[in-house]
């Protein structure tokens, strides 16, 4: 129970509206006669007093809630943004769709996996083979000035005769421009050269480092290397022509590590040199006959330079 | 509407989350609550925050509420003293701020001077009553609870720069109703003093 002389002082801070009196007296007293007063003041206010709307305050506590409706002026500029960009986008569309059809190229890809070999036909003629672990991006149909394809690994072309629509390879970053011919593209994105052999006709190959042009010779190799830009051309001997796609091999003065990355794209293995000091021995040495991994690999090793020692498809070579 | 339709309401209102429900059980009590914030905190703008802040509370902890037949009367007492010990609790800081605001103004006065801190915080509260409803949140926020500017964008999903500019005004506007009150105060001490 409240004593009556704090009731009466309460009630008259209340009358007087002093905050600080009734702050000062609710924090003296224990909880309980605390509450029995502020009970009394519940009891006694009936809400007759409030002079504000109770549906405004409602709206400001749906406000309180959810965050404001209104938009920030942030908000505002992002939404004029977004307008923006979608007319932008929906007027892009009704271009494209309303752009004559002969215009808009549809690209096919064609993917080689490692251990397989593969071959197509292209729509005027021309055929390509694509070696283990090489990606092939050509057209559906040739249409405009130039037939132009992609390609990253290794691709032979035997390119249909167009004088008037000239044949584009790219293969990273190099183009090789033909008229009709015969040639070799290797070019794998994990290999720093770019590798180009012609076997027939002629080619003018251009690279991203430079200018020039270079006008390639039948039977003539030229090596553009990625990392330093270099350019390297070699004449070939007739048996060291590029006859993968008649699944030959032809190894003509290779280091054992370019030999084996050929053989992991080829056989689909995984072959590790251990050895850095057989990383680096040089072989001549064809196989036309459909050896095996092992056939080969064995065969390399007649002078018994390195060990074999193989684990399903994990080789290692020490 | 009697207590039966509106505690049925906000059973479905806190049951379904649907705030529309919420609206006839809000506007009921919602006067009782204000006036009863007003009377124990004599200012119009620790009523209108502690009363909101009431349904607020009601309205966030929905799902742990159990007003199952329970006195619906009884539980919005519980809420609203409680919010009344909150208010009471932080006034030491309130009172602080506005007396270092105060002192701002008056800057080195006299040992004489007639104005004392006391009664420019009263004039402090009223300037934050008289505030646009936007203005007084951000600023009851920003110098009464100490939020940081970026808590209090949060808070009120307006942007930092509206927030900054908010509490300028609010700033303002008090610091042109203390130098006008003690203008007044000084003058008419001299005249009658």
């Amino acid at each position: 129970m409240v004593e009556r002389k704090i009731r009466e002082e309460f009630a008259r801070a209340l009358e007087e509206r002093d905050g600080d009196v009734i702050n000062r007296i609710l924090s003296s007293i224990d909880e309980e006669s605390a509450d029995e007063l502020l009970k009394d003041v519940w009891n006694t206010s009936t809400g007759k007093e409030y002079g504000g709307n109770a549906g405004s305050a409602f709206d400001e506590f749906k406000e309180r809630i959810y965050g404001k409706r209104r938009n920030s002026g942030l908000s505002r500029t992002i939404a004029w943004i977004s307008s923006a960009a979608a007319v932008i986008a929906i007027a892009l569309c009704l271009f494209l769709a309303l752009k004559p059809n002969h215009s808009v190229t549809r690209w096919a890809e064609m993917t080689t996996g490692y251990g397989k070999m593969d071959s197509l036909v292209l729509q005027d003629g021309t055929k390509i083979w694509t070696n283990a672990g090489t990606t092939l991006i050509y057209p559906e149909k040739f249409d405009g000035k130039e037939r132009h394809v992609y390609v990253s690994g290794e691709a032979f072309f035997s390119v249909a005769k167009d004088p008037k629509h000239p044949f584009i390879v790219t293969a990273e970053g190099v183009n090789v421009r033909v008229l009709g011919t015969k040639f070799n593209v290797k070019a794998y994105n994990d290999e720093s050269d770019v590798v180009t052999t012609l076997v027939t006709g002629s080619i003018q190959l251009t690279t991203p480092v430079s200018d020039s042009i270079y006008k390639l010779q039948p039977n003539k190799t030229l090596v553009f290397d990625r990392e330093n830009g270099s350019v390297e051309c070699y004449l070939n001997k007739e048996y060291n022509l590029p006859m993968w796609y008649c699944d030959e091999l032809n190894f003509n003065n290779i280091t054992l590590d370019e030999i084996s990355r050929e053989l992991e794209r080829r056989f689909k293995v995984k072959i590790v040199l251990r050895n850095p000091k057989c990383a680096s021995l040089r072989f001549y040495a064809s196989f036309v006959n459909g050896e095996n991994v092992d056939d080969i690999l064995s065969s390399l090793n007649v002078k018994n330079e390195f060990r074999i020692v193989r684990k399903d498809d994990v080789i290692d070579i020490y | 509407m009697d207590e039966g339709d509106i505690s049925a309401n906000l059973v479905k209102a806190l049951r379904d989350g649907d705030v529309e429900s919420f609206r006839s059980f809000y506007e009921f009590f919602y006067p009782k609550v204000h006036s009863f914030a007003y009377r124990l905190t004599c200012s119009e703008w620790a009523a209108d925050e502690c009363a909101q802040n009431v349904f607020i509370k009601i309205w966030t902890h929905r799902n742990t509420l159990k007003v199952f037949g329970g006195n619906l009367k009884g539980l919005v007492f519980r809420i609203a003293r409680n919010e009344i010990f909150d208010y009471y609790r932080s006034i030491k800081n309130i009172r602080e701020y506005q007396s270092s605001l105060a002192e701002t103004v008056r800057g080195e006065g006299e040992a004489d001077d007639p104005v004392n801190t006391a009664q420019l915080a009263k004039i402090i509260d009223g300037v934050v009553d008289s505030m646009p409803v936007a203005r007084r949140r951000v600023f009851i926020l920003s110098r009464y609870r100490n939020m940081t500017n970026d808590e209090i964008a949060k808070e009120c999903n307006i942007s930092k720069r509206t927030v900054e500019k908010h509490i300028s005004n609010s700033l303002a506007q008090i610091r042109l109703a203390l130098k006008a009150y003690m203008l007044l105060i000084i003058v008419l001490f001299f005249i009658y003093g």
